[in-house]
């Protein structure tokens, strides 16, 4: 296998690995599904090009969603800062495994814990819950580690409010927190 | 569908020299504040030589700057290059 059939390989072996995940992850930091395909495909670009190039890259998962989330960025022409988090992301969250009240009682307080938490808190948030290292997250994000720390010592302590606010079984405030990074998915409680 | 974009890159670089040409020339600017403009035209490969261009700059970078604002830096000149090509 030549170079090129070679980086073409580790780059379908990558798309196939986490396309899924980035585009989740992008249409939650753009809300537009052509958006967010747009920009996804055009991260697995780069990272061809780059190794095209001769780039190292050490970590291609944190590199993806790196590259990904600052060309979103510069599409939206906004930065990220002035993000706000969508409540009506939280309404429709369509669950087939329970009933309507708890339904109402989860995106209750899945609103409750969005519309606490800051931009950055939020996307801390979301990348751990991906799997992500702090350190990784603090290279995506281009922050410290240390306000990686503080920032998702911050997020859960307004979690813990929210849960204390709603009156909520953590069980509860767990699958609402996984509702607002993953509205598509079927959460159980349990 | 993301070979199809890969496909269509490769052919226009392939065709189009100016492609690797603005590359080389990006990594050459970022280079040049913290290296100079001689150890630049020693560091970079020749150009038609492009496939080690970006770990050659990256590392030079790293040993004046480390490793985090090396590649921060890389990422933008290619940010710039990649708008044009």
């Amino acid at each position: 296998m030549d170079d090129k059939a070679h980086l073409e390989a580790e780059v379908v072996a990558l798309y196939q690995e986490h396309a899924s995940e980035l585009t989740r992850y992008a249409v939650g930091l753009a809300h537009s599904d052509d958006l967010a395909a747009d920009a996804v495909q055009e991260t697995f670009l780069r990272y061809f090009v780059e190794r095209s190039y001769g780039r190292v890259i050490e970590n291609p998962r944190a590199w993806l969603y790196q590259v990904l989330r600052h060309y979103l960025f510069e599409r939206m022409n906004s930065p990220s800062s002035t993000r706000e988090v969508g409540r009506d992301d939280l309404s429709d969250m369509s669950d087939p495994g329970h009933g309507p009240e708890d339904l109402v009682r989860r995106s209750e307080i899945a609103r409750e814990i969005a519309a606490s938490l800051s931009n950055r808190e939020r996307e801390c948030l979301e990348l751990r819950s991906e799997g992500f290292s702090y350190g990784e997250i603090a290279d995506i994000l281009g922050i410290r580690i240390g306000t990686v720390g503080a920032l998702l010592a911050r997020a859960h302590q307004k979690v813990r409010s929210a849960a204390i606010r709603t009156d909520a079984r953590d069980d509860l405030i767990a699958v609402a927190v996984r509702h607002l990074f993953h509205p598509g998915e079927p959460c159980r409680s349990e | 569908m993301i070979l199809d974009r890969v496909h269509k890159w490769d052919a226009r670089r392939a065709m189009d020299g100016s492609v690797d040409e603005e590359v080389r020339r990006h990594i050459a600017l970022a280079l040049e504040p913290v290296l100079g403009p001689g150890a630049v035209g020693r560091i970079l490969p020749p150009p038609g030589e492009a496939s080690s261009l970006l770990s050659n700059a990256e590392r030079a970078l790293t040993l004046f700057l480390g490793a985090k604002a090396a590649a921060a830096l890389v990422s933008r000149a290619m940010d710039q290059a990649t708008v044009r090509i």
